[in-house]
């Protein structure tokens, strides 16, 4: 075994050779030490244990711990201000903008309402939410596939916030990479339309087993598609058995009176503790 | 492809440490990558070969160790493995499966001098 790293074990190591910059090779540590006499090189597995100011600093770091310390930081500010703050996710259309402007109009008129939009270009979006007359600051994150917690920060900063109100946060449409980045929100909200299919959670676990709320959108469509409301539930609870689900028709007004429901519980309902 | 930003983080860890355990460079970023994350290891090595140009860890390998996924079954009262967040429990074959490990991206260790 090795000393240094201790990497005998019966673990698969890929490794990345340095002067092959994103090339693949694994390498099988079963029981024998491969790593040959001290100070040698094998493979690019290179430890230069011989060379004396070499030394390995144990970190056992969350690589997410950045992402998180923003978050946390975006929690405090909207405890202090008493403003609740929703991640919507969901792949691109979805139908998030337009549940988001079908809710607002009725919502504002009783709520503080904010929105933060996030899309990898132009202000499309965030036209058709100011066009409902609420705040809303428009993230366009260029390249990048979702929003992190230091640019919803970011853009906090520019918004009016009134205390008691209710920030939705829009993320950019992907079911992939959103997943893991904490923004500071009270709950993670996924939408899935029926047009995608009901094995969604399935396929995308990730971003489901991380969401409060399922909501079924485009559901005006079921009789032209094949999509199994209750599979879709099962599949959902399979990942994260508390998970709630709402089916809702934007175009219809279809279970937007249950939506409107489960926002007034959110914001009623018990905050963060700092 | 948000195994960029994940190679970012790592980068400005190392980064972090390069002052405070003064060191000048890398040689290998030992990363753990739970089987039950996000990341698409090919993605994050890609990345990391091209993020790492002009950082302390320019000439650095990277080792990636794979943590397996681990779930405590309420059924069998007991910690299962699963492959894949969508497995139902090897035991019982039950779901609602409650995630122990191997969700997590850790930076393990860092070879430096």
């Amino acid at each position: 075994m090795c000393a240094t790293c201790g990497c005998s074990g019966p673990v698969v190591e890929i490794v990345s050779q340095p002067d092959r910059a994103g090339s693949l090779e694994a390498e099988y540590h079963g029981g024998k030490d491969q790593h040959g006499p001290t100070g040698t090189e094998v493979g690019s597995h290179s430890h230069f244990h011989d060379r004396e100011n070499v030394r390995v600093l144990k970190l056992a770091a969350d690589v997410l711990s950045e992402n998180r310390k923003y978050a946390e930081r975006n929690r405090r500010y909207l405890h202090e201000r008493r403003v609740r703050m929703l991640n919507l996710v969901s792949s691109p259309g979805a139908g998030k903008t337009t549940l988001l402007t079908e809710t607002i109009g009725e919502l504002k008129n009783y709520v503080a309402v904010a929105v933060i939009e996030g899309d990898q270009q132009t202000r499309r979006d965030s036209d058709r939410i100011a066009a409902t007359g609420v705040p809303v600051a428009q993230i366009n994150t260029g390249k990048a596939c979702h929003l992190d917690a230091k640019m919803v920060g970011q853009a906090l900063e520019t918004l009016t916030l009134e205390e008691g109100g209710i920030l939705f946060v829009e993320n950019v449409g992907n079911l992939v990479c959103p997943a893991d980045f904490d923004l500071g929100e009270g709950k993670r909200v996924v939408m899935l339309s029926v047009t995608e299919g009901d094995d969604k959670p399935l396929k995308y676990p990730n971003i489901f087993a991380s969401s409060d709320l399922m909501i079924v959108t485009k559901i005006d469509l079921l009789p032209y598609v094949d999509f199994d409301s209750d599979a879709c539930t099962q599949y959902a609870r399979r990942l994260k058995p508390s998970i709630e689900v709402i089916r809702t028709s934007a175009k219809t007004g279809d279970g937007i009176r249950h939506w409107h429901n489960w926002l007034s519980g959110f914001r009623e309902g018990p905050g963060e503790n700092f | 492809m948000h195994e960029l930003s994940l190679i970012g983080s790592v980068l400005n860890l190392v980064l972090e440490r390069s002052v405070t355990d003064h060191f000048e460079r890398v040689n290998r970023v030992c990363l753990g990558v739970g089987e039950l994350s996000n990341v698409e290891i090919e993605a994050l090595v890609f990345c990391f070969g091209i993020a790492k140009r002009g950082s302390p860890a320019h000439n650095a390998a990277l080792v990636i160790k794979s943590i397996p996924g681990k779930a405590w079954c309420q059924t069998c009262q007991k910690i299962v493995h699963i492959a894949v967040r969508s497995d139902a429990c090897p035991s019982c074959d039950g779901w609602g499966l409650s995630v122990t490990d191997g969700d997590q991206i850790t930076l393990i260790e860092i070879e430096v001098e």
